[in-house]
Order: structure tokens, then C-alpha cells, then sequence
């Protein structure tokens, strides 16, 4: 085991990024990674706003228009490896606003993130529960690792 | 001095049965084994026990994430009603709008909890063959607004007789 893969399993970092949406996720999010009780850092999983030493990129909220160019920057800027995970139903399949003008088709939402960049893992639920970004997370560590 | 020294001892002792003991803690610990054996899964959608099959969540859903699916065995409900199919939740095309759990009859009609919910259908105990024989007591638009999205209008059958 090298130096790099010995300190990544000791500080795995989680980079969220809002896309338009509700703002659900997000507080479910952050609440899941400090709040004592879920408490994500007792899995070494630490939350950065830096993409540099991000390791999974969350994101939340169908992407809009404005936001795509800002993601795919975001998305370049972390090193490989990394895993993009997409969570919400706004980040899975566009949710309440993927058909936010009925009929019309909307050129602002550019969602869901598949669209955008490649997504690793989706965690469905509005908002998110943080027994599933816990679960799913955790489990896709050795992912990571292994990459 | 003594009090000082009291004060002392007592955080010096509060703080070793925080280590040691893990007193005063909020963490999760059932729920942190649950992940670290990968045990979490995803929470019960569906009630298949108590839920009556009657389709109109299938119908009703905006999305198509639900899909009804057929039953082994199909069940005796009520003269002239059989339970063959029960609902499916996918939860990835699932945008929690909550037409479903609104719609279910079991909730609308009668009053009980829905058998569907898209976060958690939690434990029913519903006993659906003697929930059918009740009266309903909701409003005639509301019962005709409900029932354009049953495929079963059997459920329906002792709207008369509150």
C-alpha cells in the first residue's frame, strides 16, 4: 500500500455541489455528514469545499442551464480517481422540474446530472435519507479505493 | 481550594467515562453496525398484506414509477373481488409527490394508513377483508374524483349505505 492510498483511507472527502433544487438535499446532506447522531466522520469521510482534494463529487438538484458549465469545471478539476455521486430525485431524473413548464419543452434544466457528466452511484428519495447517503457511501469506499 | 480542586476531579472523572464508557453518546451505534456489515436496506414501500390491488396508484402515478405486479397466488377479498396484483415502487423514477399514498383507498376511503408510501410504508395491521364490509363516509365529488383512477370500482360498493 502506497502513501497515497494509505492517507486517502484515512480522509476520504466529500464535495457537495447545489444545482438548482430545493436545497432538501443539501441540509439532509450536511445534517447526515456533522449532526453527532448519523455522524459520517466516524467512516474517515470528511466534507471539503475544495475540488482539489475532493474525492466524491455529490450532487443535488436538476442542473440548470446556468449551472452546467460551472459542474463540468467542478467535475475536471478533481483528480482522478473520483466518484460522481448523484443524489435526490431532482439529480436522478429531474424530479418536480424536469417538467417544471408542463408540455413545453424547458431549456433551462439541463438535467438530470447523467446528462452532464458520468454519475457512479444515485440515491433516490426527496429529500434523501440520510440512512441511504450513509449506506451508499460507505459501501462505495472500497470502490474508490480499489480504482 | 477545595472547591477547585472538586471541580477538578469531577471533569477529570466525567471525561473517563466518556472515553472509556462512551457515556453521553449520540451516535447511532445500532445503525453504524447496520452499515459497516452492509446490512442498510432500503426501506418497504409497499404492504403487500394490507394492500387491496386495486391499481389506482399504478394509475394515479405521474412519473410511471410504479408498476403493478402479479401475485402467485391470488386472494379472496370480497364477493366478486380478488386480490391478483400488488404495486411495485421503482424509486428511481419516484419524485415523492405522495399521489399515491393520497389515493389509496385504504387511506382515502377509510381512513387507515395507506399501504403505499414513497419513503417508509411502515408495519399495517389492517385486516382488509373486514375493512371492505365498512361504510364509507367522504363526499360524493370526492369519492367520484377518487374513482375515476380505480381499475376495481368493488371498493366502492358501500358508498350508499352511510
Amino acid at each position: 500500500m502506497g502513501i497515497k492510498s494509505f492517507s486517502r483511507k484515512r480522509a476520504i472527502h466529500i464535495m457537495l455541489v447545489y444545482t438548482g433544487g430545493c436545497n432538501g438535499c443539501d441540509i439532509e446532506i450536511v445534517n447526515a455528514v456533522l449532526s453527532p447522531k448519523y455522524d459520517i466522520e466516524q467512516y474517515n469521510v470528511f466534507l471539503t469545499w475544495n475540488p482539489r482534494e475532493a474525492d466524491i463529487l455529490v450532487v443535488t438538484g436538476p442542473v440548470t442551464r446556468f449551472n452546467e458549465d460551472p459542474l463540468i469545471k467542478i467535475y475536471e478539476s478533481i483528480p482522478d480517481p473520483k466518484l460522481v455521486v448523484a443524489a435526490g430525485a431532482c439529480a436522478v431524473m429531474g424530479g418536480v422540474y424536469k417538467n417544471i413548464h408542463g408540455d413545453i419543452p424547458s431549456e433551462e434544466i439541463m438535467g438530470p446530472v447523467d446528462n452532464v457528466i458520468p454519475v457512479d452511484a444515485k440515491i433516490p428519495g426527496c429529500a434523501v435519507r440520510p440512512k441511504d447517503i450513509l449506506s451508499g457511501v460507505v459501501a462505495s469506499l472500497p470502490v474508490l479505493l480499489d480504482k | 481550594m477545595r472547591n477547585l480542586i472538586r471541580i477538578v476531579l469531577e471533569g477529570a472523572f466525567s471525561n473517563f467515562k466518556r472515553i472509556f464508557f462512551a457515556k453521553d453518546r449520540v451516535t447511532d451505534m445500532e445503525l453504524r453496525n447496520a452499515i459497516l456489515n452492509g446490512e442498510v436496506v432500503p426501506d418497504p414501500k409497499v404492504a403487500e398484506k394490507a394492500c387491496i390491488g386495486c391499481g389506482g396508484c399504478a394509475n394515479v402515478c405521474p412519473t410511471g414509477a410504479i408498476e403493478m405486479k402479479k401475485l402467485n397466488s391470488s386472494e379472496w377479498l370480497a364477493v366478486g373481488w380478488a386480490k391478483t396484483e400488488i404495486p411495485e415502487l421503482n424509486s428511481l423514477k419516484c419524485v415523492n409527490c405522495y399521489h399515491c399514498h393520497d389515493f389509496c383507498p385504504v387511506y382515502a376511503l377509510f381512513g387507515e394508513p395507506a399501504t403505499i408510501h414513497p419513503n417508509d410504508v411502515g408495519e399495517l395491521e389492517v385486516n382488509v377483508n373486514d375493512l371492505i364490509e365498512e361504510p364509507i363516509k367522504i363526499s360524493e365529488d370526492k369519492i367520484n374524483y377518487i374513482s375515476q383512477y380505480l381499475s376495481d370500482k368493488t371498493v366502492l360498493k358501500n358508498k350508499k349505505s352511510k
